[in-house]
């Protein structure tokens, strides 16, 4: 399973759009200047629950130097519809009320219009000149209180059951086998409550676009997005525009994690700029981040999971409740397919609440759900190996999944690496490394499923050799480097004599989102793909100049090869260069749905220092393994297990949401929300296990997503090791450990050491 | 009313007007265009803006621009000279310590703050000395070895010097 | 065309919601060659399926995960999934 028979995938090249990165040249979001271009400002609700009873803009158009106002009355009602967007199910409806609230408001920070103006400074007063009168509701701002009998209800719309209005969207149920059986089997079972914050994605770039709108309606938009290709179609669904009125030009973007999936801007610059005719530039504050765009949801968990004595899982029961924020559609659904999925277990339960509540709508999280589920499922089964005393290595080998294994979701697993990464953890000598005092080791797995969906590449060679490789999908972690290299693998050139570009809507074919950990391997698939024609057609060339057959002609290092012999190679550059006389330009695309999509798994290993004075959870050594299926860039792939994982230590041990009881976030801030910083973490240790994708050329699985599904689990599994105190509430923050330390002093909670 | 500021910026003289409530991070952005220099944050908590001012490393959100009249100013524009990638430029692309790439900039004015003091850095210094650069996207790790390279290579180039 | 001679047809297999709207089924037998004829001949036979919205849902065809697979060939002993679509990040 080494690279070796691969001349370019696998090396550590230098990323072609680096330069630009690394000397300041790079254009963000935020980065784009236009002459005479307008600064636009979005008007935010300062109310959780609240009906718009009238909206008065006189006194904010009379303002000097305000060229529009534009609320829900300038968009069109649209009807529920449902339908694939980028990687999930989209109400059309409900996105067009996030976007621009129409007759509610649902929380604090939900837009109610948007001015655009020639000055930050006229801007931010006709902001203020806005007179809005609301009739204020009672609100809810978790699950818990969003379900409560007597709970004030969101949307008049939800009925999952059939009855009354209810503020669960949606309930997801997987049942297998009998559980009542399994458990009856089990010589240990056990049952655990878990409950999770709201967190952001924390993208280091705020949400930024500038949108030009010409004499002809059209309008050209710039922005940092996941896809641009899903902010032409959203933007053009909520506007009942066209969708080729919009030319959408892909900003470089600042960091994404899910939460660059949707549209919150763009639809509002655009109309900005179509009403007052100059270009509009919108620019979120942090402040503006943290409010009013997709956190991760906050949960309440519970999982009961048996066991026999020899460590078989026999039956799992989980019940889940995510918050989906203001409008339905929070990743539990996801979760319920995730949570036990790295398990052979034949009897199952497990069900899903999706729950609004009256804070931002919740967006797509890397791994979205998966980390939830798993920081219970992975808790528990700790506790059981604890129960056992059982190696909790040894305990998840078990009943690991392989080829051939029934998934909890349903499907058979194919060809997974999923036994090779706990192999890899357990060898690694970070695994027998020994531990201090108030030290502890914790270990934990995740799974996710990765994603296909649509791609397309046009690929070009140029006269003197070189070429080009456009995609439409946005690199947000080196995926340009990894096109270069497949590209350089099928046609035998140097990957440093192919530019790689991320192109605009107008100018390749559909693309879906950079999400799901999908590039790597599909627009990859859609690259390669590209190349071969090009190869097929640079035999056919080199049979033409010799006056031989297609078939008598084989692509070899770069070069054209006479079957025997009899002609001297042919490079690439050499056909090229006569192309003109060989059939003209030579260029390829390929537009495809992906398929063969291959699942990835991680297992991680974790040791942590807790302060029992200060409750200060230090990270002393983590390590990550993580099948790859093939690494193509090895680096990129160390990156994103690393920064998956970091995130996930920040969820597991500072980050969370916290609302006052107005309902407003009380840390929409950095220095407030506490992501991982430099000084808090050690190096992060990665192992890249192979175990090639067969649906894949090259055997790509895709890397970005599962490496955050571990940790929350691991760490507190971690912080058991250390303390003997099991935590169940995230995050695992200095007051949370210092409470629970000194509630199992004072032996009222806890279970009994093992 | 405006308010009109010389000061060197890269090592060019250069002037501009400005109110002033602007910041510096504005300035160089909004008014010279020097969109190296990135904001995410505006209250000094990610270090995305970090520039040197006079030397000392500091979040362009947190001065006003009047403030820098006759001062020196270096952005992530400065780093390279005409011919060549600043060391540290260099090792972070050899080293992967980028991936979005929007807070790299800030890292890089970060590092070299670092380095002009102290060239022979231990790794905890060198993670102290970013704490105040946050990075969402590589957990910190690539970027840590990417700046203990350069430093370990100063200090052999000190060395053979030194023999 | 399907042989029907040796009977072998792709099978749905059922969990939650969908197996409710099949009567309690676990696995359904369906005449068919492609996704589409799949959801078609469930919906035929079992009127509530039409509620669950399998064609926006994700299918699982032998283990492999797909989206917008309406025109997929099943093969004749085809193992299949129903799966809520999901968001990635």
């Amino acid at each position: 399973m080494t690279s070796t028979s691969f001349k370019h995938i696998g090396q550590r090249s230098i990323r072609p759009d680096g330069l630009d990165k690394v000397t300041g040249k790079a254009r963000f979001g935020a980065d784009y200047y236009l002459p005479g271009m307008l600064v636009g400002v979005v008007v935010r609700s300062p109310h959780p629950h609240a009906t718009i009873k009238s909206i008065d803009t006189t006194a904010a158009r009379a303002i000097s130097g305000v060229k529009a106002v534009i609320t829900a009355q300038d968009f069109p009602e649209i009807s529920h519809e449902e339908a694939m967007s980028g990687e999930s199910v989209v109400d059309f409806r409900d996105l067009s009320h996030n976007v621009m609230a129409r007759d509610k408001v649902l929380y604090i920070g939900h837009p109610v219009a948007a001015i655009a103006a020639t000055s930050q400074q006229a801007a931010d007063a006709a902001a203020q000149a806005l007179q809005v009168v609301y009739e204020i509701h009672p609100h809810v701002l978790n699950v818990d209180e969003a379900m409560a009998s007597d709970a004030p209800i969101l949307h008049s719309d939800l009925d999952p059951d059939g009855g009354e209005p209810t503020n669960i969207a949606k309930r997801h149920v997987f049942n297998r086998g009998d559980t009542k059986q399994g458990f009856a089997r089990a010589d240990v079972v056990i049952e655990r409550e878990f409950t999770t914050k709201q967190v952001h994605q924390g993208y280091i770039e705020p949400h930024a676009v500038v949108a030009d709108t010409g004499e002809d309606g059209r309008s050209v938009v710039w922005c940092s997005s996941q896809g641009h290709f899903l902010v032409r179609d959203q933007t053009a669904k909520v506007l009942g525009w066209e969708r080729s009125r919009l030319k959408v030009i892909p900003a470089e973007i600042g960091g994404g994690f899910g939460g660059k999936t949707t549209i919150y801007l763009e639809p509002l610059a655009v109309l900005l700029s179509a009403k007052s005719g100059r270009p509009v530039k919108m620019v979120m504050s942090r402040d503006e981040v943290f409010m009013a765009t997709g956190p991760g949801p906050g949960s309440r968990v519970r999982v009961k999971i048996g066991a026999t004595s020899d460590g078989k899982i026999t039956a799992a029961e989980v019940w889940m409740a995510f918050d989906a924020g203001a409008f339905k559609g929070s990743p539990v659904g996801a979760a319920c397919q995730t949570v036990l999925a790295p398990y052979e277990i034949h009897d199952v339960s497990i069900t899903g609440l999706d729950v609004v509540i009256n804070t931002p709508k919740v967006a797509a999280y890397r791994a979205p759900g998966a980390p939830i589920g798993a920081f219970a499922a992975e808790s528990v089964l700790d506790e059981i190996a604890e129960a056992l005393s059982m190696d909790p290595i040894d305990l998840r080998y078990q009943n690991a999944v392989e080829e051939g294994s029934e998934s909890t979701y349903g499907p058979t697993f194919k060809l997974i690496g999923f036994k090779e990464t706990l192999e890899a953890i357990k060898e690694h000598p970070h695994y027998k490394a020994t531990l201090g005092p108030n030290q502890g080791r914790g270990v934990a797995c995740g799974f996710w499923f990765n994603a296909g969906l649509g791609s397309s590449a046009t690929v070009s060679i140029h006269e003197d050799g070189t070429a080009s490789v456009l995609t439409g999908s946005p690199d947000i972690g080196g995926s340009r480097a990894s096109m270069a290299l497949m590209a350089a693998e099928v046609l035998g050139i140097d990957e440093t004599r192919i530019r790689p570009s991320i192109v605009d809507t107008d100018s390749i074919g559909f693309t879906d989102v950079t999400g799901g950990s999908r590039v790597t391997f599909a627009t990859g698939m859609a690259v390669i793909e590209a190349c071969g024609e090009i190869v097929e057609d640079l035999r056919g060339r080199a049979a033409m100049i010799w006056g031989a057959e297609p078939d008598d002609v084989e692509w070899q290092s770069g070069q054209a090869q006479h079957s025997d012999g009899s002609k001297p190679p042919l490079s690439l550059a050499e056909i090229a260069g006569s192309a003109a006389k060989t059939g003209g330009p030579i260029a390829a695309t390929a537009s495809l749905t992906a398929r063969g999509v291959g699942p990835a798994f991680s297992t991680q290993v974790c040791d942590v220092e807790v302060d029992p004075d200060t409750g200060l959870v230090d990270i002393l050594r983590y390590t990550t393994a993580q099948d790859a299926g093939r690494a193509i860039h090895p680096s990129y792939v160390e990156g994103q297990m690393q920064g998956g994982v970091v995130q996930g230590i920040g969820w597991a041990l500072n980050e969370e949401y916290v609302y006052d009881d107005s309902g407003r976030m009380e840390n929409p801030m950095f220095l407030d929300y506490r992501m991982p910083v430099a000084s808090d973490l050690p190096m992060i240790d990665t192992v890249i296990v192979e175990v090639p994708n067969p649906g894949h050329p090259y055997g790509v699985r895709g890397v970005g997503e599962v490496g955050i599904v571990p940790p929350l689990a691991a760490i507190a599994n971690a912080i058991n090791g250390a303390t003997d105190v099991r935590l169940r509430d995230l995050p695992m923050s200095p007051p949370r450990v210092v409470d629970a330390l000194s509630s199992e002093l004072n032996g009222a909670t806890g279970t009994p050491a093992g | 009313m405006k308010t009109h500021v010389t000061c060197s910026v890269n090592g060019d003289p250069v002037e501009f007007l400005v109110d002033d409530s602007q910041t510096l991070l504005s300035a160089l952005r909004d008014e010279l265009k020097l969109t190296g220099v990135k904001e995410g944050c505006g209250t000094g908590d990610c270090g995305a803006c970090s520039v040197l001012l006079n030397g000392e490393l500091t979040c362009s959100c947190l001065v006003f621009a009047p403030e820098v009249q006759n001062s020196q100013v270096v952005t992530v524009e400065g780093l390279a000279d005409p011919d060549n990638l600043h060391p540290l430029q260099a090792a972070f692309l050899e080293g992967a310590a980028l991936q979005c790439g929007i807070c790299t900039p800030g890292f890089l004015v970060a590092a070299k703050a670092l380095l002009d003091r102290n060239p022979t850095p231990n790794e905890k210094e060198v993670r102290y000395a970013i704490a105040g650069n946050l990075c969402r996207c590589t957990g910190y790790d690539k970027i840590v070895r990417s700046i203990l390279d350069v430093a370990a290579d100063l200090a052999s180039e000190s060395e053979t010097v030194g023999e | 065309m399907l042989s029907v001679a040796n009977s072998t047809v792709p099978r749905v297999h059922l969990l939650g919601d969908l197996k409710r709207r099949c009567g309690g089924r676990k696995t359904v037998d369906v005449e068919a060659e492609t996704v589409s004829q799949v959801i078609a001949a469930l919906e035929a036979r079992f009127p509530d399926v039409r509620q669950a919205g399998l064609g926006h849902m994700s299918v699982a065809i032998d283990g492999e995960i797909m989206t917008n697979a309406d025109y997929v060939t099943v093969a004749p002993e085809a193992e299949i999934h129903f799966l809520p679509a999901l968001s990635g990040g």
